[in-house]
């Protein structure tokens, strides 16, 4: 548990700028999409990081009205997001592919 | 109320009583002395702090709309989240920002049927990282010091018109401030203000009791050199 706990540290944030380059969306539904595809996080986990991407200018926020609360923030990715994302998913396929490789030896 | 709420109204009413209690005891010392007592501003004053009490329940105390929304759990989460944002450096802006967030995040769980612990198992935890996420240092020095820069001017903006209210005849930009006096400002919004808000960050008690103590020592002062 302990180590993938460690590893989804690492992969959390490429995942969040995947999803959001495919659909504009709020905080609450990055974690639903993240938990349905089998992925261990929960808002306490995700919400610090799209703070977090927020200040490197990686997302642009819309507000919409929210059926519960207060205005929902929905993020999409800018430029800057995006050449993020790519940079996540080359580096991230390049050691997939390298460990991959090491464990069939 | 939380706990700190409670220190909060506290706060506001032992301060309101205490410039009320000034005002009278300078308008009746006044009387006493066959000077004139303004009593308009007077009335004016204790209005103020009468006004200022509410104003503190209704903005700090009072559940808004959205957060009655909350149940118990979900409440308690989303104030010891709240207070911890409060009583941090973050500029005010950022802990609204991140309280309606938060406020709107935990209603949408509340409404999907989650358990609280599911979604923020560790309050601490969670508001140490939304204010790691949200610091910058040389950012937050900036604003330290533009906030002691606007305390100063308010200090000074208060006292200078309190001075002219005493003589009225006086043009206002005539009145004159003792250079003693805005030294001691200076002193208060550049040192004190900010070391406060420090401890108040570590949720110290001696964020409380720093001020009442200054101000002991400052009564004292002026009594033995009087």
């Amino acid at each position: 548990m302990n180590d993938e706990t460690q590893l989804l540290k690492g992969i959390l944030e490429g995942c969040i700028l995947e999803l959001l380059s495919r659909e504009a969306t709020y905080g609450y539904r990055v974690v639903e999409i993240l938990q349905n595809a089998g992925i261990d996080t929960n808002e306490a986990t995700v919400y610090p990081i799209l703070i977090r991407l927020q200040k490197q200018n990686a997302l642009r926020i819309e507000k919409r009205a929210s059926p519960y609360g207060p205005d929902r923030k929905y993020y999409s990715l800018t430029a800057q997001g995006e050449a993020m994302r790519e940079r996540f998913r080359s580096s991230f396929l390049r050691i997939s592919q390298i460990v991959n490789e090491f464990f069939e030896r | 109320m939380t706990k700190r709420d409670k220190v909060v109204m506290i706060n506001a009413v032992v301060l309101a009583i205490l410039v009320i209690a000034t005002t009278i005891l300078q308008a009746a010392t006044n009387a006493e002395q066959n000077r004139p007592v303004l009593w308009p501003v007077t009335i004016a004053i204790i209005l103020l702090c009468l006004f200022s009490v509410v104003f503190v329940f209704i903005r700090r105390v009072r559940k808004s709309t959205y957060e009655k929304r909350l149940k118990p759990d979900f409440f308690n989460a989303y104030q010891g989240i709240k207070d911890a944002l409060v009583s941090s450096e973050l500029p005010t802006v950022y802990q609204r920002e991140a309280s309606s967030d938060i406020l709107e995040l935990l209603l949408s769980a509340q409404a999907s049927g989650k358990t609280v612990d599911s979604v923020i198992p560790n309050t601490k935890e969670f508001s140490k990282r939304i204010l790691y996420a949200y610091s910058s240092k040389s950012r937050a020095g900036v604003i330290g010091l533009i906030d002691g820069c606007i305390a100063f001017l308010l200090f000074v903006l208060v006292s200078h018109t309190l001075l002219w209210l005493e003589q009225t005849s006086q043009n206002y930009f005539i009145v004159k401030t003792d250079a003693s006096m805005i030294f001691f400002f200076i002193i208060i919004a550049i040192c004190v203000l900010p070391f406060l808000r420090r401890l108040a960050a570590k949720q110290s008690y001696w964020a409380y009791i720093l001020p009442l103590l200054t101000g002991i020592l400052l009564i004292g002062l002026m009594e033995i050199s009087r």
